[in-house]
C-alpha cells in the first residue's frame, strides 16, 4: 500500500476507537472500499454491532445507502428507526428482526398489514406518538413484549386480542381532541395468560383533558389479567370517580392473586372529597390522596411515587396537605424519601406561582426537567411576583411549555437560567418579549411557536440567536382539527398560511447560522409540485456548497396539513 | 542542544506545593518540559517510566513525540489535572449480543476548552493525527478520546470518497488490494478504488437526496 497520508499511519486500535463513536452504518458508509486495510478492519470490527442498529440519527443519504444493503437488512436482529424510515425500508420475507423500535415523529396509521411482515418479531416499541392501524390488526403472533402509544382504549383492547402469548404490555394513551367517550368499546376476548407486566398510562399528551376516561372499562380489563405480577396505572380525565378501599380490593387485588408490584395514580374531576385514609391501610402498598381546591380535582396515588410525571396536581399546599396511610414524619427529608417525588421529570401546572411553590419545586422535585402551564385554569391565575434573585432559580428545568391562555405566567422564564426548549404561541411570545426582554430566552436552542404570524419573524430571529431547532406552526395547537378545503381537497388551514419560501429566505438571510432543523407549516405553496427544488435553490443562495441539507415536504397531493422540514448537517 | 520550557500553569509556587515534586520530560527534538505530579498522573506511559526509574533530575526521553506536540499536550494535562476521575465503564458491554440496540459512544460532549484546544491541530498539516498518536503513545485517555471524537464528528455523514479526500487517504495500487481482480466483496461494496477515474465502476454511494 502506498503511504501517502498521516491518516494511514494511525494504528488499527485508533481506527477502532474512532469507530466506537460512530453508528455502524455511518462506519460502513464512510469507510467501506477506501482501501484494503480499512475493508479488512471493517470485517473484523464487532459483527454484532451491525445486527443491533439505531438508524434514527442517520442523515437521509446515509440511510438511503443503508437501504441498498439488502444483505445487512436481512441479518438485522434489532432495529430502531423513525416513521419516515419505516416507510422507506423494505424487509424481505426472510428477515430476522426480533425487535422493532419505531420513533414516531407524528401519529402514524398503518394502512396495510403487509408493512408488518416481521414473522419473528418478539418485541415492539412505538415511541412518542400514537400508532393506529387498518382493522383487523395482523401483527406477528410471536410478540412477547409491546411498549406502545395508542389513541384510544378500544385500540388497546384490539391489540391485546391479537397477542396470544404476550408477557409485557406498556401502553400509553395520547389524549387528543378526537378522543371520545368509549362506552361502546370492544371487549377483551382472550387475554394472554402469560401477561405478567402491564402498564397503562393515560395522560394529557398535549395538555388537553376532557374527562372522558371511563375507569370502569379499565377496571374490567385489569380483572381479566389473572397472571399479573406488576401493574402500573396512571389514569387522568375521570369524572366523579372515587376509588375507595373496598372497590380497590374487590375489583383489582382480589382478581390479581399474584400481584407483587403496584403503582397507581388516578385523577378525577368532581366527586366527593376523601375524608380518611384508614380504608387503605390494610393493603401492602402505601396510599396517598390529595384534593386541589382550585380545580376541584381529586387524586389518589401510591407512595413512594414511581411515575415520571404529575398532571395538574401540584400547588404550594401539595406536599403538606397530602393525606397518607402512614404517619408523616416531622423531618422533611424523611418525608421526601417516603414520597419519592424525586422521580418526577415533568409536571403540568395550573396553580398560582408562589414562593412556597418555588421552594417546593426546588426541594422535593430535584429531577424536574420540564414544566407545562396548562390552560384549563391558567387565565384565572394572578401573575407571579417578580422573583428575580438567583436563590429562586430552578436550575434543573430545561423545557417549558405554555398553553395559549397562560399570559399571566410568562414571566416565569426569569427563574429558569438553564432553559433550553420553549413551546408557546405567537401572542404569548410577544407578551413575554415585551415584559421580560430577550435576555432571559437568548440561550434557548429549541423553539416551537404556534399561531405563527409572518410579520413577527424578525422579532424571533433577533431574540433567539442560538436557535438550532425551530418550529413555526400556523396551527393553534397540534390537536387542532384540519379545516378541509372543499374546493381542491388539499390544503387545510387556508385562512392563515404562510409562504415557506418567504419564511425560509428570511431565516437564512438573518443571523440564524446554527440552525439544524426548521419546520414551517401550514404553508400556502401546497399545490406547487416543485417546492423542494425551489427551497433547495434558496438554501444554496445563502449557504455554500459544503453545507449538506435535506428537505421534506408534504406531498402536494396529500390532504394532510402541509409542513415543510429542512434538516442541516 | 536541549532547551528547557516550563508549562505556563506550573510556574506558580502554589501549584508546585500542591502537586509535589516536578519531573522533566524530553521531546525527540531535545526540548525539556518540567511537569508536576498532576500531569504525570494523566499519562500512563510517563507515570510508569517515572515509577520504574528513579529519574532524579534526568529528563525522561519521549522519542515518539516532538516538542511542537508535547508542549500543547502538557498544556492540556495541566488544564485537566484537577478534573474528577470518570467512573470506570465496562468496555465489554458494547459487544453484548443480548443488548437490544447497539448505541455508539457519545461524541458531542467535548467541552468548549477542549474544542478550542483541538482546533489548533489540522488535517492538512497532519498535526491532528500527530496529537492522537502522541496521546495514544503517552496513554492519555482523555486527550485520545477528544481526538477520536473530533475525527468521528468530521467523518459522520460523509461518503467514503469524501473521507478519502478529507484525510488524503492512500489508494491501493492498481491491481493490488481491493483493486485486485478477485477482490470484489459483497459486504464492503464492489467498487475498486484507484486514482484512475476510468478504472472505477459506478460509485458505491448513492447520490445525495437533494441532487
Amino acid at each position: 500500500m502506498y503511504i501517502t497520508s498521516n491518516f494511514d499511519r494511525l494504528p488499527n486500535e485508533i481506527y477502532f476507537l474512532i469507530f466506537d463513536y460512530l453508528n455502524s452504518i455511518d462506519i460502513l458508509y464512510s469507510f467501506s472500499n477506501v482501501n484494503r486495510r480499512l475493508n479488512s478492519l471493517l470485517k473484523t470490527y464487532s459483527y454484532t454491532k451491525w445486527k443491533f442498529i439505531d438508524l434514527t440519527k442517520l442523515t437521509p443519504h446515509v440511510f438511503k445507502y443503508y437501504c441498498l444493503q439488502k444483505r445487512l437488512i436481512n441479518e438485522i436482529c434489532s432495529i430502531k428507526l423513525t416513521d419516515e424510515q419505516f416507510d422507506l425500508i423494505q424487509f424481505s420475507s426472510t428477515n430476522q428482526v426480533r425487535q422493532l423500535n419505531v420513533l414516531l415523529e407524528t401519529n402514524y396509521h398503518l394502512y396495510s398489514n403487509e408493512q408488518f411482515i416481521l414473522k419473528n418479531l418478539k418485541k415492539l416499541i412505538i415511541e412518542q406518538n400514537a400508532l393506529t392501524w387498518q382493522k383487523p390488526l395482523m401483527i406477528a403472533e410471536k410478540l412477547t413484549e409491546v411498549l406502545i402509544h395508542l389513541k384510544t382504549h378500544a385500540d388497546l383492547i384490539e391489540l391485546l386480542n391479537c397477542l396470544p402469548i404476550v408477557e409485557k404490555v406498556h401502553a400509553t394513551i395520547n389524549y387528543e381532541v378526537t378522543s371520545s367517550n368509549e362506552s361502546n368499546s370492544l371487549n377483551l376476548i382472550s387475554c394472554s395468560n402469560k401477561l405478567i407486566d402491564f402498564s397503562y398510562l393515560i395522560h394529557s399528551h398535549r395538555g388537553l383533558v376532557y374527562f372522558v376516561t371511563d375507569y370502569d372499562l379499565i377496571e374490567l380489563l385489569i380483572k381479566q389479567m389473572k397472571s399479573l405480577i406488576n401493574l402500573r396505572l396512571y389514569i387522568i380525565g375521570c369524572l366523579n370517580t372515587i376509588i375507595d378501599g373496598s372497590r380497590l380490593e374487590n375489583n383489582i387485588f382480589n382478581s390479581l392473586p399474584k400481584l407483587k408490584q403496584f403503582h397507581f395514580f388516578l385523577q378525577s374531576y368532581g366527586g366527593k372529597r376523601m375524608k380518611s385514609m384508614d380504608e387503605y391501610k390494610k393493603f401492602q402498598w402505601n396510599f396517598a390522596s390529595y384534593t386541589n381546591d382550585l380545580t376541584d380535582m381529586h387524586f389518589l396515588f401510591t407512595l413512594p411515587y414511581q411515575f415520571q410525571r404529575l398532571d395538574e396536581c401540584l400547588n404550594e399546599h401539595f406536599i403538606n396537605s397530602i393525606q397518607t396511610t402512614f404517619q408523616k414524619s416531622k423531618d422533611k427529608n424523611v418525608n421526601d424519601k417516603l414520597f419519592g417525588m424525586n422521580n418526577i421529570k415533568h409536571v403540568d401546572l395550573s396553580c398560582n406561582l408562589t414562593l412556597n411553590l418555588l421552594n417546593e419545586l426546588k426541594e422535593s422535585f430535584q429531577s424536574l426537567e420540564s414544566i407545562r402551564f396548562s390552560s384549563s385554569t391558567a387565565e384565572y391565575l394572578s401573575p407571579p411576583s417578580l422573583y428575580r434573585q438567583s436563590r429562586y432559580y430552578l436550575n434543573s428545568i430545561r423545557n417549558l411549555t405554555f398553553d395559549h391562555t397562560c399570559k399571566n405566567q410568562s414571566a416565569f422564564v426569569r427563574l429558569l437560567p438553564n432553559l433550553n426548549k420553549l413551546i408557546l404561541n405567537q401572542n404569548l411570545l410577544n407578551i413575554l418579549l415585551d415584559e421580560t426582554g430577550s435576555g432571559y430566552v437568548c440561550r434557548v436552542t429549541h423553539l416551537e411557536i404556534y399561531s405563527f404570524q409572518r410579520h413577527y419573524l424578525e422579532n424571533i430571529t433577533d431574540s433567539f440567536p442560538n436557535i438550532r431547532y425551530l418550529k413555526l406552526k400556523t396551527l393553534l395547537t397540534d390537536d387542532e382539527g384540519p379545516i378541509r378545503s372543499y374546493i381542491d381537497c388539499r390544503c387545510h388551514h387556508k385562512h392563515r398560511p404562510v409562504s415557506i419560501v418567504d419564511v425560509l429566505d428570511e431565516l437564512l438571510k438573518g443571523k440564524l447560522r446554527r440552525l439544524k432543523q426548521i419546520e414551517i407549516g401550514c404553508y400556502f405553496e401546497r399545490d406547487e409540485i416543485n417546492i423542494e427544488p425551489i427551497l433547495s435553490r434558496i438554501i444554496r443562495k445563502h449557504l455554500n456548497e459544503t453545507h449538506q441539507f435535506h428537505i421534506k415536504c408534504e406531498n402536494y397531493k396529500s390532504t394532510r396539513c402541509g409542513t415543510g422540514t429542512i434538516l442541516f448537517f | 542542544m536541549a532547551t528547557t520550557a516550563e508549562a505556563s500553569n506550573t510556574t506558580t509556587g502554589n501549584t508546585e506545593t500542591a502537586t509535589g515534586k516536578m519531573i522533566k520530560i524530553q521531546s525527540n527534538d531535545g526540548q525539556i518540559f518540567e511537569v508536576d505530579q498532576g500531569v504525570v498522573e494523566q499519562s500512563s506511559t510517563i507515570k510508569t517510566l517515572s515509577d520504574l526509574m528513579d529519574v532524579g533530575d534526568v529528563p525522561i526521553p519521549l522519542p515518539n513525540v516532538k516538542a511542537s506536540i508535547l508542549g500543547p499536550i502538557v498544556d492540556f494535562c495541566n488544564h485537566h489535572k484537577n478534573d474528577q476521575k470518570p467512573e470506570p465503564i465496562d468496555e465489554d458491554d458494547d459487544d453484548d449480543p443480548n443488548k437490544d440496540i447497539y448505541e455508539p459512544k457519545r461524541s458531542d460532549d467535548i467541552c468548549e476548552w477542549d474544542l478550542n484546544f483541538i482546533k489548533q491541530f489540522t488535517v492538512p498539516e497532519g498535526t491532528l493525527f500527530d496529537i492522537i498518536m502522541a496521546a495514544n503513545y503517552l496513554g492519555i485517555k482523555t486527550l485520545l478520546a477528544v481526538g477520536c471524537k473530533t475525527i468521528a464528528n468530521m467523518v459522520r455523514g460523509k461518503s467514503s470518497t469524501e473521507v478519502r479526500e478529507m484525510f488524503n487517504i492512500s489508494y491501493d495500487p492498481p491491481g493490488e488490494g481491493i483493486n485486485a481482480p478477485n477482490a470484489i466483496e459483497g459486504q464492503a461494496g464492489t467498487v475498486p478504488t484507484t486514482q484512475d477515474a476510468n478504472a472505477t465502476g459506478p460509485s458505491p454511494q448513492p447520490d445525495p437526496m437533494n441532487q
